[in-house]
């Protein structure tokens, strides 16, 4: 194992547990040349694709995405996976379905799992963002948690009907329906609470690391302030507070650079206007956007041609996996709600950026949550000012031009954007919102104690 | 605010619904020209003057290519109004998909290419504009509509209630909206103005749907869900709606429907009733209009929904329903039915008015009416557009434990439909004179 991969390894159990689940990326180059064919090939062997797919026990969702043929690369294809086990888990079990429908497709002439993994593995990318919506929840767990949802509805509506539920108060009833599931001895719905997330110390030393070294991160302070009013009222928020205000004076002189550094270059650089998508693509993917209620998005965007403008980029990157890793941990990606898992990547030496989510609702809703009326700008500007063709930004997180930014934004992202050929979900239904719901369903009704407003809040959610 | 001269550019429909004038046909033709443009022209109304008969004239995409636009000019207002309302993006979005797809019954904007509508006092009085101005041109569909006395859609529901407007000036508020929010060419709340090319200037995009409602199962479904009881079904039919049938807001504590108040009709907020237990977030009402209840932030949530507002000018089609298939409460507001056909089609054509199909129309279906996850609810859409390809569940907060009704839907079904512009009395004066905008 050479040093490159000792060093992912060592990364990869770094976060596993608390920055479960994982995300597995890897970007292969085709033995066929016409990318037509390629997705040809591809929608013909989907199905089965997604049938060996779906016995893999903790995959949560997966994507091909045949890429086109650039200047120095044929079309290659773009495979992201995320599960609970490690990357390198994910790549021998991906390995071991995938070989037999893909090796012709990359050329391997070896079938064997074990060279193909090899293979996957010598074309991964490592992400440099990765947020999750629900940290921690395994699918195991996500399928449980609607499971019980589905067992309490039912549970009310049998007492509804019978008549008995007027009879009990709300607490009362709480504890009856924590009673009938733990009679049901069902596994797929569990009888407990779910188990608490691994990796804490981790956690707490990466936030510590972080916040020490990185100085620069007081660009995202607006973030760094909400996280601190997120926290319980009383001694840790003032205590958070605290922290914060004293880190401030550490880190103001570095983050007035970096924003003095960044609007150096957004006043020099020109500004670019991709040419807009195509009818025939966007009708293609509208017409499968529009058809399901849990989207993905893929964008292969062409980062700014500088080397500063490529650094930006890293550093840019950098900063907001530095957010989601201990700021956007409550179901919200800056402040965005519909985003399940997002990952960012850059591929060809920094040249490519490479952005994937999973979403629910349609994609206008989805880009209106960013950049409509009271969008959250902060989650998007900062990272896509870095790409070419981005309308330009005024210091980092705002538009130069409110008017046209949205609708050239918009335009960017369809004119970048790829379609997967292959997508696998394991939870099609379920929104972001629904697991975290579901979660908090559970726990109220394992609870000792609720107040009356939680318990209220409890009640609702079923 | 809209200078009086450039109001006199803007065909009527914008500024009134005609509700002085109860009787509408509306005529789809084919074969339309510039000769026949230039007859029609001098009688169709503009602005906010009251006329004895109103005419209103709006071109498919195939009428406005027939009229001498070019494809650019057309697809500059839109791709959803160059492709139609059949697309198939579409109609995934409004949901025309399953039973609701698209057949061979259905009329749509490609099979003509201008729609004519009528309005006056009485049928005999619409008879000589119509066989005047239908000359030269050939017809393929007529549909009678009205405003009937009791202005209740057929399932017995106060419509038209909401009164979203073009504001006359800047001290106009309320429902009162800046014209560029309808009208091409003019600014938004936002400031920006939507431009949509020449053939567009002083225009506004029309939706056209005809929707049958099926009234009998409608209120058998509720009865039967209240187990018979009468009180009980339209309180629930309400919750579904969102309105009480008198057109009252549903407020939290209420099982009957309340005296009929007009200054309550309107209301800008669900403050009132923030988690939904007077009127459910799932109900027509609620998701049709979210008011604040998009974000966290009433007033970002209000400016958002402001930009997704769009006119209705919709009217009733159709004989009335026999009054013996609502409950008891409603056969007095919906007596006019004695004597009708029990078979026959009714139901509401739906009439909108926007200048960005995508983002108004289209989006309000697709992104609050039959969103399964709208308003954190749990896979179900709205309770009256739901049909056999949806989920049919409907949450009623009940104050505890919530009720899930199943099978709800399956009430309302589209015939057809279309996409048109109403275009300015410029545009339609340079179209008749042949000369194209786009030279």
């Amino acid at each position: 194992m050479n040093l490159r991969l000792k060093f992912e390894d060592i990364r990869d159990r770094w976060d596993s547990g608390w920055r479960s689940p994982s995300s597995f990326s890897t970007l292969l180059p085709s033995a066929i040349s016409d990318p037509q064919q390629l997705d040809h090939l591809l929608a013909t062997r989907e199905a089965a694709i997604l049938t060996a797919l779906a016995g893999i026990d903790d995959l949560h969702a997966l994507r091909i995405v045949v890429v086109p043929p650039e200047p120095g690369h044929g079309p290659r294809l773009l495979l992201n996976s995320v599960a609970d086990s490690t990357p390198r888990q994910q790549q021998r079990r991906l390995a071991a379905v995938l070989a037999r429908h893909l090796h012709d497709i990359v050329g391997s002439e070896a079938l064997e799992p074990a060279a193909f993994a090899a293979l996957l593995g010598r074309h991964r990318i490592r992400e440099a963002t990765l947020f999750h919506a629900s940290p921690g929840l395994s699918l195991r767990q996500i399928r449980e948690d609607a499971r019980l949802r589905h067992v309490l509805r039912e549970w009310i509506r049998d007492l509804r009907a019978a008549g008995t539920l007027d009879r009990m108060s709300l607490d009362e009833a709480r504890l009856h329906a924590r009673l009938h599931v733990q009679s049901l001895n069902d596994p797929t719905c569990a009888s407990g609470t779910a188990p608490p997330v691994k990796g804490r110390w981790r956690r707490c030393l990466d936030l510590i690391g972080t916040f020490l070294f990185f100085p620069l991160l007081g660009v995202l302070g607006k973030d760094i302030q909400l996280a601190v009013c997120a926290l319980q009222p009383g001694v840790n928020r003032v205590a958070g507070a605290l922290l914060v205000a004293l880190w401030w004076l550490y880190a103001a002189p570095f983050t007035a650079l970096a924003f003095i550094g960044v609007r150096t270059m957004e006043i020099l650089e020109p500004d670019f206007e991709p040419p807009p998508a195509p009818e025939k693509k966007l009708h293609r993917l509208e017409a499968v956007e529009d058809a399901r209620t849990k989207n993905e998005l893929t964008i292969w965007f062409p980062v700014k041609p500088t080397v500063w403008g490529r650094l930006l980029m890293r550093l840019t990157l950098f900063g907001s996996e530095r957010g989601t890793r201990h700021l956007w941990t409550r179901g919200t990606l800056a402040g965005a709600q519909n985003i399940h898992f997002a990952r960012l990547l850059l591929a060809d030496g920094g040249r490519r950026m490479v952005f994937m989510s999973d979403y629910s609702g349609s994609f206008d809703a989805y880009i209106d949550h960013f950049i409509g009326v009271g969008g959250n700008t902060r989650a998007v500007v900062p990272i896509s000012s870095r790409v070419f063709g981005c309308p330009q930004t005024r210091w980092l997180y705002f538009p130069k031009d409110t008017a046209s930014f949205r609708t050239r934004w918009r335009a960017m992202v369809r004119s970048y954007q790829l379609q997967a050929g292959v997508r696998y979900v394991a939870y099609p239904d379920l929104s972001a919102n629904d697991i975290l719901s579901h979660q908090r369903m559970r726990a109220g009704l394992f609870a000792e104690n609720l107040s009356a407003e939680a318990l209220e809040d409890w009640v609702r959610r079923i | 605010m809209i200078p009086p001269d450039l109001e006199d550019h803007i065909q009527a429909l914008a500024f009134t619904g005609f509700n002085s004038l109860p009787h509408t046909t509306l005529l789809r033709v084919t074969g339309v020209n510039t000769a026949w443009l230039a007859h029609v022209l001098p009688k169709i109304s503009f602005g906010r003057a009251r006329q004895e008969t109103g005419v209103q004239l709006l071109l498919t995409a195939a009428g406005l290519a027939a009229l001498g636009a070019s494809p650019e000019q057309i697809r500059a207002m839109g791709r959803e109004f160059a492709n139609g309302i059949t697309s198939t993006p579409t109609s995934q979005r409004l949901g025309d998909s399953g039973p609701h797809a698209p057949d061979t019954t259905w009329w749509t904007d490609r099979d003509h290419q201008a729609v004519l509508l009528f309005y006056g006092t009485s049928a005999e009085a619409l008879a000589a504009p119509i066989a005047e101005l239908t000359s030269g041109v050939r017809q393929v569909g007529q549909t009678q509509l009205r405003l009937p006395p009791h202005s209740r859609e057929p399932f017995g529901f106060l419509d038209g209630i909401t009164r979203t407007r073009i504001a006359r000036g800047n001290a106009d508020k309320g429902y009162a909206m800046p014209a560029g929010t309808f009208i091409f060419g003019l600014p938004d709340a936002s400031g920006s103005i939507a431009d949509g090319g020449p053939m567009a200037r002083h225009g506004a995009l029309v939706v056209l749907r005809e929707l049958s409602q099926d009234v009998q199962s409608f209120w058998r479904y509720w009865l039967q869900v209240a187990d018979g009881d009468e009180t009980t079904a339209i309180r629930l039919a309400a919750k579904a709606v969102g309105r009480w049938p008198n057109g009252m807001p549903l407020l939290p504590g209420q099982v009957t429907e309340p005296a009929f108040d007009a200054t309550q009709l309107d209301f800008g907020t669900f403050a009132h009733d923030p988690k939904g237990d007077g009127c459910p977030f799932g109900s027509h009402v609620r998701r049709a209009n979210p008011r604040e209840g998009l974000t966290e932030s009433p007033e970002i949530s209000l400016q958002i929904a402001a930009l997704h507002t769009i006119l209705r000018r919709g009217r009733v089609f159709g004989p009335a329903a026999p009054p013996d298939w609502y409950p008891t409460p409603l056969r007095m507001h919906m007596a006019d039915g004695t004597q009708s056909d029990a078979a026959a089609h009714r139901g509401l054509m739906f009439i909108g008015l926007c200048r960005d199909l995508r983002s108004q129309f289209e989006f309000i279906v697709q992104n609050w009416l039959l969103a399964p996850k709208f308003a954190d609810l749990y896979n179900e859409v709205d309770p009256l557009l739901a049909h056999t390809g949806t989920q049919r569940s409907f949450t009623v907060p009940t104050g505890g434990f919530c009720k899930h009704l199943e099978g709800v839907g399956g009430w309302i079904r589209p015939h057809g439909g279309g996409y048109y512009l109403m275009p300015g009395r410029e545009v339609l004066r340079q179209l008749a004179l042949s000369a194209n905008p786009r030279t």
